[in-house]
């Protein structure tokens, strides 16, 4: 029970009558002296007050119940509580909150553009983490070319990324754009790091970029490897002689055409014929793989 | 309380004029109507069925709310004066 201890100066009976008819519970009555001391209810403090307002009575506090006390000290330091209180909430806050980035890398990876990465994926300063998908941040990361570990992780309000490479400073590193050597249509693109050039179905022309080595954020242009692939389709012709028009040297100019990385997809096969055999004149559509940073 | 309450109204008693006394501890009152006295040697209690006069040493009044009061202490004799 929260109870006020009041010292008034009264006889115990004309101070107990009051009590009993403002209908308010005493408890610990004592006389001391001239003094008579008794505790109430916090709740009945007021009234108390009021019915000793007189002089004569000289009522006060002569030992306020736990919780006044502690509701005293809490005004009474208002400015510290206040202070304190608006710290944990900072701190709680800003705990949920990307303050910094720090990237730990072995390799000839530049921060920028591990941080870029991780930025796409939702991992930027001033973004909360839980904005931050660290399953395919990671995975981006590991497919850069060399990269063995990677590990995303929370220090307080820090975002800290690990990062391992086998080719520490290694020059196979290509930081450059990946650029068309050919003529044809692409198929397909895919850039794991870096930003497409070209769409799935656009012609492309020998020396025209199909994936830049930088990324987009926001208005402005972030350096970065550029790392992914394109399948390009392209009409070729070739000519070659064979003694006679057979099966069997069909299939040989044929394969002669095959390239590594190269698929044929169609070819027709018309026969022209010369003194000392044939001439076989093929047409097909191919389609080749150009990659760069793919390990 | 509940049993002593059965045999007073078993005995045909007046249960509001009961009082319990416990010694070395204090007592508990019913139908107080005023403290007209108090010491630490002396209470005096105005019930509705006459004048209780407590003596003893170390007398308190533990609690007193409406017409019920605990007086605690040391309570050797209780003097009852009814009214007619």
């Amino acid at each position: 029970m929260k109870l006020t201890e009041i010292c008034i100066t009264s006889t115990a009976e004309a101070a107990l009558k009051k009590l009993k008819k403002a209908s308010i519970a005493v408890y610990d009555c004592e006389k001391r002296g001239a003094d008579f001391l008794f505790r109430v209810k916090d709740k009945d403090l007021k009234k108390v007050f009021a019915i000793f307002s007189k002089p004569c009575y000289n009522v006060r506090t002569e030992k306020k119940s736990a919780l006044s006390r502690i509701i005293s000290a809490t005004l009474l330091r208002a400015g510290l509580v206040a202070g304190a209180s608006l710290f944990v909430v900072l701190a709680a806050v800003s705990n949920l909150f990307i303050l910094r980035i720090e990237v730990h890398c072995n390799g000839s990876f530049p921060e920028s553009e591990i941080t870029a990465i991780v930025g796409e994926e939702g991992g930027a300063v001033g973004k909360p983490f839980s904005s931050l998908d660290r399953a395919l941040a990671t995975g981006r990361l590991l497919a850069l070319p060399g990269v063995t570990f990677c590990n995303i992780s929370k220090r307080g309000s820090v975002l800290v990324v690990d990062l391992e490479s086998e080719i520490s400073n290694s020059p196979s590193a290509r930081r450059e754009n990946l650029v068309s050597d050919l003529d044809g249509v692409v198929k397909k693109i895919v850039a794991v790091c870096g930003t497409p050039a070209k769409a799935e179905g656009d012609a492309v022309n020998k020396g025209e970029i199909l994936i830049y080595a930088h990324n987009i954020v926001g208005d402005n242009t972030v350096p970065c490897l550029a790392v992914g692939y394109a399948d390009i389709q392209f009409k070729g012709y070739s000519e070659i002689s064979a003694p006679s028009d057979s099966e069997e040297n069909r299939k040989s100019a044929l394969a002669s055409i095959a390239k590594e990385g190269q698929i044929t997809d169609s070819a027709d096969i018309k026969v022209r014929q010369t003194d000392g055999g044939v001439i076989f004149e093929i047409t097909y559509l191919c389609t080749r793989r150009l990659s760069i940073n793919l390990t | 309380m509940k049993m002593i309450s059965q045999i007073l109204k078993e005995l045909g008693a007046d249960e509001d004029r009961a009082f319990t006394v416990v010694p070395s501890f204090g007592a508990y009152f019913k139908c107080v109507l005023a403290i007209t006295e108090f010491s630490s040697q002396r209470v005096v209690l105005k019930t509705t069925f006459g004048t209780l006069t407590l003596s003893g040493d170390g007398l308190k009044v533990g609690e007193y709310f409406e017409c019920d009061a605990i007086i605690r202490g040391n309570i050797e004799e209780v003097k009852i004066d009814e009214i007619d």
